[in-house]
């Protein structure tokens, strides 16, 4: 089921990220992009700000992937304009370049190349002095410095992967899918890396269909869908906005349990509590809020 | 044009290349098919030119023991002109009221050079005068090349589409592996990336090249380092093209086999001189191998094969015009890219 999307204003929104005045390091407008006949990308507007986590999330086939390199000057758009850091991307993006870090969703390291040796090229084409052994240190990849890519595994090529995007100390990461498939602990490091940008001052634009994932480190998310965003706010307000306002109460009587859902909303909610906490033997109380992938479904009828 | 940029990325596809397992079998088959042909035909080591010269010349006893050249005696100027005429000897020296020096028909432009220059020090020695003595020079009418000398053009022509391998393989690796695009979100454009990997194709073709020509003795003259340069070039430019079109290292391996037969079909018409001269002209790698052959066996200057130069220079313009427009084509359509 759907519901009516209270954000939607001709697919376009306003940023609104933390109810103040932000530069804005990324800011698409009317992006769209075509595959044939199929539009991947469909008029989509949006701005990220300077410091800000936005998770771009959807399912396989939304449009994710497009926007990003649409973004990050892969892709040329058909129709729109991406700019991001105030400059237009498809006119001068190697300016970009020197001033973003992406991380990609497939493996593309050289993997005849050791991990050193992988994040030393790309720290000289960005001609900068970096210090490459306290970036696989970030990483936590000091054992493997010296071994081919080829040699790790799929967590420690992500990580590798995460640190050849820092490498030029970029202003803007595009973080594409960073732990998809990952083991736990694997994702876990990365995500510290994200929050570490962030507490920097960082922009990043991560994209994922990872909803824990999002909600855990996003300022705000976006959800895409068929190639149009159909909602962008915080975490909080999507959940409250869109998701179930309900309290559920489990009440013991002798070794039987019973459970009573109330809608938060309700008038009659507040006596019906106050009689169970009176009659005694309330379990325990939750409130059931929303979880992001639910807000993905009431606004879109379907599962990430 | 970012030139310490496409430094760097030419430093990375070396350092890249020469890990993978191909490049030892691009680099060996070459130089190894030249070592076994030279090992074959007994011409490893540099061999001297050998000489026939009269018993009872006074040039011989110096000749002799300048180690320059392998020198027989014979009885006659007949018998000499005779043994040149058999092949028994590249050359004869033959004295009477001046010095003549016969060369066989078949010698390479280097071994007539040493026998030259052994003969002309020979004789100042045993005149025990400082002047420069006269020489005159005659040559017999080719019988053919040797084996050896028609096994050169297949040989270079390998060593030029080693060059153009080496690109198509790197460019396929980098597709395969899908580094191109963390290459395009750097400061590198495609045209760095291309760039440098046409720069290293070129500089491994020439070395290759050079070194075939050096061990067979066909390096004699500045021209043939510019013929070679040009049919590099020219691998270079499918080789580009190659890269962006296969599919796969197999597909490439597969179609490069059928096409190597084109690139040398104008060294097997050298080869197998029953095939008219005619049809190698037909490709175009018969205007970069034989003006080689024709410098290096037989004497010919830039009057001879200026126009050679020119076609040859126009099938590597043609052949780049049109990399250039396949890269254009299918790198933006693959990679997205606006253009090159």
């Amino acid at each position: 089921m759907t519901v009516d999307n209270p954000y939607k204003v001709r697919n376009t929104y306003v940023t609104g990220y933390s109810g103040s005045a932000h530069v804005m390091m990324i800011e698409a407008t009317g992006l769209t992009y075509r595959y044939g006949d199929f539009v991947a990308v469909d008029d989509i507007s949006f701005s990220v700000a300077e410091g800000e986590i936005l998770g771009f999330l959807g399912p396989n086939g939304a449009g994710k992937s497009t926007t990003v390199k649409m973004l990050t000057g892969q892709l040329v758009p058909a129709r729109g304009v991406a700019t991001v850091l105030g400059t237009d991307v498809s006119r001068h993006p190697k300016a970009v370049h020197e001033r973003i870090g992406v991380c990609f969703e497939e493996k593309n390291l050289y993997p005849r190349m050791t991990v050193r040796e992988n994040l030393q090229f790309f720290a000289d084409l960005f001609d900068r002095s970096v210090d490459v052994d306290e970036l696989i240190r970030k990483v936590d990849l000091e054992k493997w410095a010296s071994e081919r890519a080829e040699a790790l595994s799929k967590g420690m090529q992500q990580r590798v992967m995460v640190a050849r995007a820092l490498v030029n100390d970029p202003d803007v990461l595009f973080l594409d899918e960073p732990t998809s498939g990952l083991d736990p602990v694997s994702a876990e490091q990365i995500r510290e890396i994200i929050r570490a940008e962030k507490t920097r001052g960082k922009t990043v634009f991560l994209t994922t269909h990872n909803m824990a994932e999002a909600d855990a480190l996003s300022d705000r998310v976006a959800f895409i869908n068929e190639g149009r965003i159909v909602a962008l706010d915080t975490p909080e307000n999507l959940k409250l906005r869109l998701g179930r306002r309900l309290l559920r109460v489990r009440t013991r009587a002798g070794d039987d349990f019973a459970e009573e859902v109330l809608p938060l909303d309700d008038d009659a909610t507040p006596d019906r509590m106050g009689a169970l906490l009176r009659a005694g033997g309330i379990a325990t109380v939750h409130t059931l809020e929303a979880t992001l992938e639910e807000v993905f479904i009431q606004l879109t009828g379907r599962k990430l | 044009m970012n030139v310490p940029l496409i430094a760097r990325l030419a430093k990375k596809d070396v350092r890249v290349t020469v890990r993978e397992p191909y490049f030892f079998f691009y680099l060996a088959f070459p130089l190894l098919m030249t070592l076994v042909i030279t090992v074959a035909l007994g011409s490893l080591g540099g061999s001297v030119p050998s000489l026939g010269v009269c018993q009872d010349d006074a040039a011989a006893a110096y000749l002799s023991s300048s180690g320059a050249v392998d020198v027989a005696t014979y009885p006659s100027i007949e018998a000499v002109r005779e043994a040149v005429a058999s092949g028994d000897r590249d050359g004869g020296l033959m004295a009477g009221e001046y010095y003549v020096l016969l060369y066989a028909g078949d010698t390479t432009s280097s071994e007539r050079a040493a026998l030259y220059a052994a003969v002309s020090s020979a004789l100042a020695a045993a005149s025990g005068s400082t002047e420069t003595v006269d020489i005159s020079v005659e040559r017999l009418e080719p019988r053919g090349l040797s084996l050896q000398v028609r096994l050169i053009p297949f040989l270079v022509i390998i060593a030029a589409v080693v060059g153009g391998l080496i690109i198509s393989s790197s460019l396929i690796e980098e597709r395969e592996h899908h580094t191109l695009d963390a290459l395009f979100v750097s400061p590198a454009t495609p045209f760095d990336v291309i760039a440098a990997k046409a720069l290293f194709g070129l500089f491994l073709g020439m070395v290759l090249g050079l070194l075939i020509l050096g061990l067979n003795g066909a390096l004699t003259s500045a021209l043939v380092v510019v013929f070679l340069f040009f049919g590099v070039l020219f691998t270079i430019g499918i080789g580009l093209m190659a890269g962006v079109v296969m599919n796969s290292m197999t597909d490439l391996i597969a179609r490069m086999k059928l096409f190597n037969i084109v690139l040398q079909f104008p060294a097997l018409v050298i080869l197998f001189p029953q095939i008219p001269s005619w049809l190698g002209m037909l490709f175009p790698t018969h205007y970069f191998i034989a003006p080689i052959i024709s410098l290096t066996q037989e004497g010919a200057a830039l009057g001879d094969v200026w126009w050679k130069l020119v076609v040859l220079v126009l099938c590597d313009a043609a052949v780049l015009v049109m990399a250039a427009k396949v890269l254009r084509r299918r790198m933006s359509g693959m990679l997205h890219l606006p253009s090159l």
